[in-house]
């Protein structure tokens, strides 16, 4: 068989085992199961099993691929059933909550799909060994430094276009979440930790070192204002270089 | 064509490889997605909480944290949460120039967090990127933060997302007890215990416990560990410590959790598990932490953590079983990480891989499909702030005098103190009530809305002058009821109403009260 004749194979059983699956609570209204007919999705999520039974009735009708290629095959029957039977029980599912096709349920279901998808392939397919990307001292410095432009940076802006979506969804949320955290890391971070380690940890590094420095400044009456937040933000990383350049 | 093989562990936690960056990207998309059922699309955010955000607008018109609650319960409580989570909301609005109440999805943010933050949780553990990103799937369309965020948990969500970060940062610091390690989880500790006063006591719990069990296998190591990390943190999160206390004993805490008996409506139910944390959620919990418990791969250490953690969520669920009081299915949304260390484990249970997969995309299917639609009911459910309410409140702002008592119904509770600055009683049924400073004036509010034998009596001798309740069910108390009782007073005649809201006034010539 043809890599394209298994994939069409493997759309049509998908369909096929997904339509059954979504028809089964009209047809086994008055069994022991307890379902409606209008849940489906109570159904499934209450029977994982019954999803087994098509997966089953799939790989029983791919056991005739041609066996020299079936490692080549089998990957893209598994993927392209995995997607189509994921946009199809996503979407009629979505569609039968809504009771009307709508634009966002299609974008629900074609991001399950996708991302159905994209982890049957990680788990399927080997990929090559991952690195650790681990920055030098000058790179440090630099990041600090360049971390003290954001600050400047978002000042300015703040300035000159407030309420803006840079702001909003940009220059304020990583003000918050990285600048004084990612500084503080770098810091007290052995040298040979990597950039995704640094990145991480200074998500509740940052988030401590406002609570830290808040809650000291409504303790002993220091008022906060935008422009003493902002000398929060830099306090840390100041402390970080200094401390770096001594480390 | 790559062949098919079990994917390779990465050498290191934190290596990892440009699709694996594309996966954790989807995650975050789709925890976006999902977490903004209640917040995106919508003209507001849904959920009766988030009205509570009006701390960090204090924050910002005066300095500093106000302790008194202006307006609610006429004033007389002081604010019955810590101001880490306003604190940065306020933050925010500071740096960006939008309003508090307008930058409201900045919550979508940890989301993302809590997502990302879980899958690179399950990565430590477990050193596979692929039983990580399933993981890490299963958080972003989890429908325990969906609910979660229908009600506008906001604190409670942000300390949540914090909890992946602050378990691997005490886990390297435990496994290397350096200087730079410490001061790092001293951040994260801190950060976390200040936003939330539940998931502190959740986290505080499970460390002190968890301390204490490895006081028992290895002491030495232990004190040389624990010692250091506790005194810095104390220095640096003293005035987050006395937050807490303040809040501890202003809420009298101790009554709730000893002696206080109106929580038995909250008890976890079958119905409830299985609406909010999933039927599914019991093989991975069962099936998936044995497996995880087996793992010779995994340090102990780990393993006591989580099983601890674990334990104190069952022991608060199950509180009554034994005496304890509590708000038992607050409970239900705190089991979020043992839940996807158990998924993590199941799905590693599987050795073929399309086997595997299968698995996985049948439990996704499931899990988006019911959070999509939960998500939305929910929000429906709890859709309280609408054009139409806001018209309603700004109609009793304008017809109103500054000193005229409003008594509103539970729904309205944290959203009439924003919206109107006026006296305010809110009738709150006792299972709601966190601070018992609160006790007497929400059961003189339901007294009114349910038309208890006392009601005459409170609106006689609270001065209540306007009554705003939901136009529709649902509501608390039971909006049928209330509005049954208003319409059939004598005294209360309706002022306002739209598709929404319904506003009362009290004759201003019955009794004592001042007329217009």
């Amino acid at each position: 068989m043809s890599a394209i004749k298994n994939f069409w194979i493997s759309v049509l059983s998908g369909v096929l085992a997904y339509t059954v699956l979504i028809s089964l609570p009209i047809l086994y209204q008055n069994t022991l199961i307890d379902i409606a007919a209008d849940s489906p999705i109570y159904f499934m999520a209450d029977n994982l099993m019954l999803l087994i039974i098509p997966a089953g009735l799939v790989l029983l009708v791919l056991r005739d691929v041609n066996q020299v290629h079936y490692r080549e095959q089998f990957s893209i029957i598994i993927l392209s059933l995995v997607f189509t039977g994921s946009l199809i029980l996503a979407f009629v599912s979505l569609w039968r909550i809504g009771g009307s096709l709508s634009a966002g349920s299609i974008v629900y279901s074609s991001l399950i799909a996708l991302n159905i998808t994209g982890l049957s392939y990680l788990s399927l397919v080997r990929v090559p060994d991952a690195i650790a990307i681990v920055p030098d001292k000058q790179t440090i410095i630099l990041l600090n430094f360049f971390l003290l432009i954001i600050v400047l940076i978002s000042y300015g802006l703040r300035q000159f276009i407030p309420a803006s979506a840079i702001l909003d969804y940009g220059l304020a949320p990583l003000m918050i979440f990285i600048v004084p955290g990612l500084a503080l890391v770098n810091l007290f971070l052995a040298p040979e930790a990597s950039l995704i380690e640094r990145l991480f940890k200074s998500i509740p590094v940052s988030i401590g070192w406002y609570a830290v420095t808040g809650a000291w400044a409504f303790q002993t009456g220091i008022l906060i204002t935008a422009n003493s937040l902002y000398a929060f933000a830099i306090l840390a990383i100041l402390c970080a270089i200094t401390g770096f350049i001594f480390k | 064509m790559t062949q098919i093989e079990t994917p390779s562990p990465p050498d290191s936690p934190w290596s990892i490889h440009w699709q694996y960056l594309l996966a954790l990207l989807a995650i975050a998309i789709m925890a976006v997605m999902f977490h903004g059922i209640a917040v995106l699309g919508r003209a507001y955010p849904t959920g009766p909480d988030y009205g509570q955000m009006r701390l960090a607008v204090s924050i910002l018109e005066n300095g500093t944290v106000p302790v008194n609650n202006p307006y609610f319960q006429m004033g007389t409580t002081d604010w019955g949460q810590l101001p880490g989570a306003p604190f940065l909301f306020a933050i925010q609005s500071a740096w960006t120039g939008t309003p508090v109440f307008e930058g409201l999805d900045f919550i979508l943010f940890f989301a993302v967090i809590n997502s990302i933050g879980t899958t690179l949780l399950i990565q430590r553990i477990f050193r596979r990127m692929d039983a990580a990103i399933f993981a890490g799937m299963l958080t972003a369309i989890s429908p325990l933060y969906i609910d979660m965020m229908s009600w506008a948990a906001y604190p409670n969500i942000m300390a949540l997302a914090l909890f992946p970060y602050v378990l691997i940062i005490c886990f390297d610091y435990w496994e290397t007890p350096s200087t730079g390690n410490m001061l790092i989880a001293v951040f994260a500790i801190c950060g976390t215990v200040y936003l939330h006063h539940l998931s502190t006591l959740w986290l505080g719990l499970s460390l002190i416990l968890f301390v204490l069990i490895e006081l028992f296998i290895a002491p030495q190591a232990t004190i040389r560990k624990t010692i250091p990390i506790a005194l810095t943190g104390l220095l640096a999160g003293f005035p987050i410590l006395l937050n807490l206390l303040d809040l501890f004993i202003g809420t009298d805490a101790g009554d709730i959790l000893l002696a206080a008996n109106r929580f038995d409506n909250s008890r976890v139910t079958w119905e409830w598990w299985s609406d909010i944390v999933t039927p599914l959620a019991l093989p991975f919990l069962i099936i998936g932490l044995t497996a995880f418990l087996k793992n010779e791969m995994i340090s102990g250490a780990i393993k006591r953590f989580i099983m601890i953690y674990l334990a104190i969520v069952l022991a608060f669920m199950f509180g009554w079983l034994y005496g304890l009081n509590f708000f038992y299915s607050r409970a239900l949304f705190f089991p979020g990480i043992p839940l996807a260390i158990g998924a993590a484990a199941f799905y590693l249970l599987i050795r073929h891989p399309a086997i595997r997969a299968i698995m996985a995309i049948a439990i996704i299917c499931f899990f988006a499909i019911y959070a999509y639609q939960w998500g939305q009911s929910r929000a429906d459910f709890y859709e309280i702030v609408t054009p139409r309410s806001v018209q309603a409140m700004t109609w009793l702002d304008e017809h109103s005098a500054p000193d005229d008592v409003i008594l509103v119904s539970a729904f309205y509770a944290f959203h009439a103190p924003h919206f109107l600055e006026r006296p305010i009683i809110v009738g709150l049924t006792p299972d709601l009530i966190g601070n018992p400073a609160e006790i007497e004036l929400s059961a003189d509010g339901i007294a009114v809305l349910k038309g208890l034998y006392n009601m005459d009596e409170v609106l006689l001798e609270r001065n209540i002058r306007y009554i705003m309740i939901s136009a529709e069910p649902p509501d608390i108390p039971d909006q049928t009821r209330s509005q049954l009782v208003l319409d059939n007073h004598p005294e209360i005649r309706l002022v306002f109403q739209n598709a929404d809201t319904l506003i009362y006034r009290v004759n201003s010539e019955w009794g004592n009260n001042v007329s217009d």
